[in-house]
Order: structure tokens, then sequence, then C-alpha cells
């Protein structure tokens, strides 16, 4: 008998008894839910916390100061600087020559003095307050330690908009649930210079702009409250550094960038990475310790759901077993028929064999759906929980391995559940089967 | 083409719970190719374990039995399979229809064993259920049918891979008067029709008065001519 022609009399023989084999489906396909549900959200899981980790960036970014690389550095995650170090562009281009090197993405941070708002969301007064600016290149936002809490980041090539951090919201005595309320606000601030005058005199001038909040975001890219394009803290310190003492006593420093984002290939590559810049000479930090000991434990959460999804499968496929052995029994004068008029039990094997494949996929393909469904589902309760709690939210993937991985797995399951009956029948001795029953 | 039959010694035995009890002794059995013989005897004679072992739904346990150049006993597992499938049709009592296919489908499924392709198979189904009378329930399943229109569609299928020897067990036992006539003309005429040897066994006088020769089976071996 050919497979196509098993696959009919097998989906014929589903068809006759929709009942009894759509339990068996709905048996399998909410197992394989279960499994889907659990892996999805173990994935997205992982991932969150690893970005968290990482705060907010791609878990793979290595922070590169301007600054000497410490003995052992590479060693720790933490930052150990040594003494100052410009970063310029030659260094950018040495880092950028590493093999193993996806991006790297400058940072310039640039103190400024801001005394607009005036006043708090509550109506209080406003000092105004010195901080820094930070310059980075958010052309590709996805690759730098940034988080969008509320809003969106500034257009890479704006001069006129900001996204400020959860510490302006403090000093506005906002919360995390209250950062839509900062969006669309105006701030005013200036980079300063020093200007002689009579004497030995020197006097603070601002260069003063205003900017637009477009967003509230979680970012350790550099110390400061304020991010912006790179290009507006370039200008920034550019005029600070045009005083007298290039900018020296307003703290400006002298190096290009103030530090720089390296994103390796990989987060197996990061150790080779970071040894490669301690090589150029230059001190780096990044959590690739923690990162793989959490790694380690969240390998155990993922063997602890697979355990529980597949157990939910094997008991699905010992639900098929069951279906099918109570269906060998029911059939037995039908598999004696088969047998009379020609069939090889090889014959009769692969239409029950084929019968529980059928039912295997049918249910894997609902209950991976399902899956999803209830994913989504958690998905949704999970992320209003991060909205009330000031954090980013979270998207949850249904990655092609899992869905391809539920189906083929309820197959498999279906199928190996299914042998013993199919061999008790292929077996069934043709003229007990013919006169049984 | 017909094939003949010839047994020589056959014995075969169940074991049951009070011990071994022989079925067949030492029978001897002869069909010419083309011959409609019908095999009468008591519940329990052993009927039906006479026509199995000419199936080959089981091995003969003593003896020799050859089934045209088939010799049986040496026949096992696949090399069996297509013995039943190429050169014996059954015909059994309780029709054998699978109930998940439609008349015509059931008839198609002994070709599709044979692996022939959608198309002939088919259109020999059709042949087959038109000459049964059936042309117009091709898409009827079993239990849309009558018990006559059953067992003839199981006649139909009996012959859809044009064998040497058609078996039939007892096929009028569940029909009334009328398909039993009809069912019978049928079977009677499978020899001259299709060319095959017919072999029925039957409590039925009426079904085996149509054959050539009857047999009646007592003690587990065969006797000739019947005796009232």
């Amino acid at each position: 008998m050919r497979w196509r022609d098993a696959l009919e009399l097998a989906a014929r023989s589903v068809l006759r008894r929709p009942g009894r084999a759509a339990l068996t489906m709905l048996a399998v396909a909410l197992a394989t839910a279960l499994l889907t549900a659990l892996l999805t959200i173990a994935d997205t899981a992982e991932t969150r916390v690893l970005d968290e980790l990482a705060e907010g960036g791609p878990i793979s970014a290595i922070q590169v100061a301007a600054a000497e690389a410490t003995p052992g550095q590479v060693q720790q995650d933490d930052l150990d600087a040594g003494a100052e170090k410009d970063l310029d562009e030659g260094a950018l281009e040495a880092i950028r020559g590493i093999a193993q090197v996806r991006a790297v993405l400058p940072v310039l941070t640039t103190p400024v003095f801001v005394d607009r708002p005036t006043e708090t969301a509550a109506g209080r007064p406003l000092e105004p307050f010195r901080d820094e600016m930070v310059g980075a290149d958010l052309s590709r936002p996805g690759l730098l330690p940034v988080t969008t809490l509320e809003g969106r980041l500034p257009s890479p090539t704006s001069l006129t908009e900001v996204a400020v951090s959860q510490g302006y919201l403090e000093r506005l005595r906002l919360d995390a649930t209250q950062a839509d309320q900062v969006i669309g606000t105006e701030i005013r601030l200036a980079a300063g210079r020093l200007f002689p005058e009579e004497g030995d005199e020197l006097r603070v001038r601002g260069r003063w702009i205003r900017l637009e909040v477009v967003g509230v975001v979680a970012q350790e890219a550099g110390s400061g409250q304020l991010l912006v394009p790179l290009r507006q803290a370039q200008i920034a310190r550019a005029w600070s550094q045009a005083g007298p003492d290039r900018g020296a006593e307003l703290g400006t420093g002298t190096s290009d960038f103030t530090g720089l984002v390296v994103v390796a290939r990989g987060i197996d590559e990061v150790a080779d990475v970071r040894a490669a810049i301690d090589d150029i000479g230059y001190a780096t930090s990044a959590p690739e310790n923690v990162v793989a000991s959490v790694r380690n434990y969240l390998g155990v959460v993922d063997i602890v759901l697979t355990s529980v999804g597949v157990i939910a499968l094997t008991v699905a496929a010992l639900g098929i077993a069951n279906a099918l052995l109570a269906a060998v029994r029911e059939r037995q004068r039908e598999i004696g028929v088969l047998k009379a008029i020609g069939a090889r039990d090889r014959d009769v094997l692969a239409v029950f064999v084929v019968e529980a494949g059928v039912l295997g996929f049918v249910g894997g393909v609902l209950g991976t759906g399902l899956g999803a469904a209830v994913a989504a589902g958690v998905g949704e309760l999970v992320n209003r929980y991060l909205v009330e709690q000031g954090l980013a939210t979270v998207s949850l993937r249904l990655s092609t391995p899992i869905m391809v991985g539920g189906v083929v797995g309820a197959t498999l399951l279906a199928l190996i559940g299914g042998l013993v009956p199919a061999w008790r029948a292929a077996h069934l001795p043709a003229r007990d089967a013919v006169v049984g029953a | 083409m017909a094939a003949g039959v010839r047994a020589r010694g056959l014995g075969h035995r169940y074991e049951a719970s009070a011990g071994p009890l022989a079925v067949l002794s030492d029978l001897d059995l002869d069909v010419a190719p083309g011959e409609h013989v019908a095999v009468v005897g008591r519940s329990g004679s052993g009927k039906s374990t006479l026509l199995s072992l000419l199936g080959g739904l089981e091995a003969p346990q003593q003896g020799q039995l050859s089934v045209g150049d088939h010799d049986l006993e040496t026949l096992a597992g696949d090399n069996l399979a297509t013995f039943r499938r190429e050169t014996v049709g059954f015909v059994f009592q309780h029709f054998g229809l699978l109930e998940a296919l439609t008349a015509e489908e059931n008839v198609e499924l002994a070709g599709t064993l044979s692996r022939s392709g959608r198309r002939a198979r088919r259109a020999r189904a059709r042949d087959l259920l038109g000459a049964v009378g059936l042309g117009d329930r091709l898409d009827h399943r079993p239990a849309a049918l009558s018990g006559g229109e059953r067992q003839r569609v199981a006649v139909a299928r009996a012959l859809a891979n044009e064998p040497d020897l058609v078996l039939a067990d007892e096929p009028t036992g569940n029909l009334d008067d009328e398909s039993s006539a009809v069912v019978g003309a049928l079977l009677a005429d499978l020899p001259a029709r299709h060319g095959c040897s017919v072999i029925v066994v039957t409590h039925d006088a009426v079904l085996a008065g149509g054959a050539e020769r009857q047999l009646a089976l007592r003690n587990g071996r065969l006797e000739s001519p019947v005796r009232p």
C-alpha cells in the first residue's frame, strides 16, 4: 500500500469517529499548547532578564572608557579604570577592526546647565541645576544600552529633541508611571564657556538652546540625565572647549569621545573582544560573568519548564496509545478483512501509525496556535504589570524553532504512542481477526 | 485464469480449554479449475476452517494443500499476503466492508493494496459494481445499503483483483430469501463470467443447490455426494 493511500485510509478512520478523534487531538493540542506557551514565556523571560543585566542594551555590549586598562581588568565585569586616556577616531577605528566586533557606537558626555523647567509638576520651584548631556549615535538604538520607557528616542540627526532619564523625573518629583507627563515639555539648557573679563577675571557664559522632551529612557550609555544625538553633544562641547582653558575648568575633558559602546557578534565573543580592547589599551566593562551565571540558572528553569511540557506531551501520547488500542480492538474484524484481501502486516502497521501521526500532527498544529495565544495572554498581563512598575514592556516572541518543535514533537510522540497498537494490529492472526469481534 | 485446488491428508486442530480439538482430519479435496463447489455441514464441523486454509488466512498444520501453482504449506508472511491478494477473493457472511468507505472505495481497496493506479482501480470498481447491479450506489456507505446490496459489494470487491479462486463463507447467512437468490445467482455465474473457481461453504440448501458439486464435511472429512 502506498503511503498516500494509507494516509487517506487513516484520515477516513479518524473522520469516522469524530468524537474520539476530537478528544484525542484535544489532549495532544493541550499538551502542545502547554509546552509551546512555557517555552515561549521562558525564552522571553530569559531575553528580558539578560537585557536587564545589560541595562537595556544588547547583552553582548561592552562599554569602553576613556581610560587605561588596569591589570586584570578583563577578568571582572565592573569598570576598573586606570589613568585617563583619550579615545579618538584612531582608537575607534582600531576597535572597529577587531574581527568579532559587530558595531562601535561612540558616546560623548559633556556638562550643561539646565534652567528650565522652573517648576516641578507639583508646581514647586525647581532650582537650575548642572548635569551631563549624553550624546550617542542614535541611528542604531537597538545596539545601545538604552531602554525607552515612554515616548521615543530623539531623531538621530535632530538638534531640538532630548530624551530624559528617570533621574530627571525624580528631580521633577514624578514617578515612572507618570513619565508621560514630561513628553512634549521643554528644557532650556546651556553649554558653558569661560570668557576673560577685565583684569584676570573669567566669566562663564552659556550657549543656550531649547529642547523638546520626546521620551523617557533608562540608559547606561553615559552618566547624565539628558540623552541627545551625538552631534548635539559635540556642538555643545566644542563651544565649551573654545574658551581659554579649552573647557578644563568646566570638566569637558580632551578626549574626542568619553566612551564607546562596542557590540560583539555574540555573547560568546565578548571575552575575546574585551581582551583585544585591553591589548589596544583601554579599560572596559561588561556584565559577562553575571550574564553567564544567570544563563546557567535560566538553563535550569528552561529544563524544568520543558520537562513539564514533555510530561504533558507524554501523557497525551499515552492517550493516543489508549485510543488506538481501543480502535484496534474495535476494528479487529476490519483488520482481518484487510489481511484477507491481501494487506501485508506492514500495510496494516502503516494505516495505524499514520492514523496516530495524523492525530499528533493536527493536535500539534492546533496546540502550537493555542500555546501562542496563551503566551500572548500571559504577555499582556506581564506588560500591564511592567508598565505599572515603570518598566519597559516585553515582546513575546514565538520563535520558529519552538513552533516547529511543537508540531514535530507532538507528531513524533503520537507516532511513538501509536506504535504499540499499530504493531498489535499488524500482527493479529488473519483468521482470528476475521472471525473475532 | 481459474485455479484448481488439491488437498491431501489435510489436518487442523485448535487448542481448547478441554484439550486439543481436531477440526479437520486427513481431509482430501480436489476442485477443478472453473468448478463451482458447495461445502455443507453442521455448525462447528470445520467449514470455515477449511475455507481459511484454502484462502491462506492460516497455515495448514498437517498435509499438503495447493491452489493453482501455490503450495500453501510453503507460503508465509508477505508471500502469503500476495497469494491472498492476487489469487483469492473472499466473501464473508458479515460482508467485511469498511464502514468508513463508500461502496466504490471498498471495491477499490483491493486494488489499493496491489498498488494499482487510482484511475484504473476506480474504473474497475465501477465496472464491477455495475455488473452486480449497484452502479447507482457507488457513493453509498455500507450503513446506507441493504444486506443484499452489501453482499453484492463484497462480491464485487472479491473480484477486483481478478482472482483465480473465490471463497464464500456463508454468503447468504445474513440475507433474506430474495437477496440470497440474487447473491447465489451472482456466485453461480462467476466461473462462466469471470473464469474463476468458486467454493462456497453454507447451510443454505438453495445456495448449495446452485453449485455444480456438493460436498459434506463430517468428522473432519469431506464426503461426496451429499447425503440428505
